[in-house]
């Protein structure tokens, strides 16, 4: 069983205990970080999503050893599916986590200035300098000056949706800017 | 679905989808390894830029500054004179304290040239603080790698309820210690 296994054979190899251990390894491989990922959109902090992670996989393997799930090409989806229920319970479970969903999870962690990376600070410099002014002013707004969508509307006339699209608009030439550079 | 592309994933990576697009999203995204890459670089950026100085600071960016950066240097410099920062391993991070008669600004427009009047950079609408008549422009010492002038002329433009006044240049001078 190797890394490039399909979704439907690593189910059929954690159900039948042949090579499962292989089988579940690759399937962590594949699935933790975007469980990760989808948790730090939608808990509170890196640590809940660090948990979902586990959780997440404990479920999905305990359920593909017991041939719960009836087609293996559906992987993806159940496990995706085990995430939103798990992250609908832990939002439950404490209602302040998702009121700070948002924030908190790109907050949580302080970053100094002086602990990045020299060179990605340089890029992140010169690819915001060549984003269009309404975008670059957008972002600035939205990152350094702690502005709402509403507020930095007003502020360049526009109504709170169009900023956000602007803002989705810059963040992914940022990006894309950032990444041709070697971010 | 194929590949959203950069713009909706920046979306998801925000929280600012509406619920049904975010769920289309993240059916897409749990079977595309594609889209997690894009995702993993949005994430990325979007913590760089949180751990970034900002190109001006507001008076509360300024406390929290100085709550991470102890004794963080700083440079005051009058409308019309030059001044030097001195950066280096002891004050990586400084900040130049422009004053200014701000008392009646609705809006501050924020322009560095080069010593030969070519653009570096422009900023409409920056943050300021009235009160104290200042704008705070930060500067570390990873900046010494941008490779442009050391020697920085700032204008600004302020907009009062009776029009726009431009605020004398300023002459901010850099000297980035060998490290």
């Amino acid at each position: 069983m190797t890394l490039e296994a399909s979704d439907a054979e690593l189910v059929r190899s954690i159900r039948a205990g042949e090579g499962a251990e292989h089988a579940e390894a690759a399937l962590y491989h594949r699935f933790s970080r975007r469980i990760e990922l989808y948790g730090l959109r939608h808990l509170s902090t890196c640590e809940a999503a660090k948990d979902l992670v586990q959780e997440v996989l404990s479920r999905v393997l305990t359920a593909l050893r017991a041939g719960r799930l009836e087609d293996p090409e559906r992987l993806a989806s159940f496990v995706l599916g085990t995430c939103r229920n798990l992250s609908s319970e832990l939002r439950r479970s404490d209602r302040r986590q998702a009121a700070l969903a948002r924030a908190g999870a790109l907050m949580d962690e302080v970053v100094l200035p002086t602990t990045l990376e020299e060179r990605d600070v340089v890029r992140l410099m010169g690819c915001l300098s060549a984003l269009p002014e309404r975008e670059a002013t957008v972002v600035r707004m939205s990152f350094w000056e702690d502005r709402d969508a509403q507020a930095i509307g007003a502020r360049i006339g526009a109504s709170a949706g169009n900023v956000r699209v602007i803002r989705h608009r810059a963040v992914a030439r940022l990006a894309g800017c950032m990444n041709a550079a070697g971010l | 679905m194929s590949c959203p592309g950069f713009e909706l994933a920046a979306g998801w990576v925000l929280g600012e989808l509406e619920s049904a697009q975010a769920e289309l999203f993240e059916g897409h995204y749990f079977e595309c390894d594609a889209c997690l890459a894009r995702v993993e670089q949005l994430e990325q950026l979007v913590k760089l830029l949180g751990g970034s100085l900002p190109p001006i600071l507001t008076p509360q960016k300024h406390r929290e500054l100085k709550a991470l950066y102890p004794g963080l240097l700083a440079v005051t410099v009058a409308p019309g004179q030059r001044q030097t920062i001195h950066l280096g391993a002891g004050s990586p991070v400084g900040v130049w304290v422009m004053r200014a008669s701000l008392g009646s600004a609705e809006r501050v427009d924020f322009e560095a040239r080069d010593p030969d009047g070519g653009v570096l950079f422009a900023m409409s609408d920056v943050p300021f603080d009235a009160d104290r008549g200042e704008i705070l422009l930060p500067c570390q010492l990873h900046y010494r790698s941008i490779g442009g002038p050391v020697e920085m002329h700032v204008r600004l433009t302020v907009t009062e309820p009776d029009g726009r006044r431009p605020v004398t240049e300023y002459v901010l001078d850099h000297v980035f210690e060998n490290l």
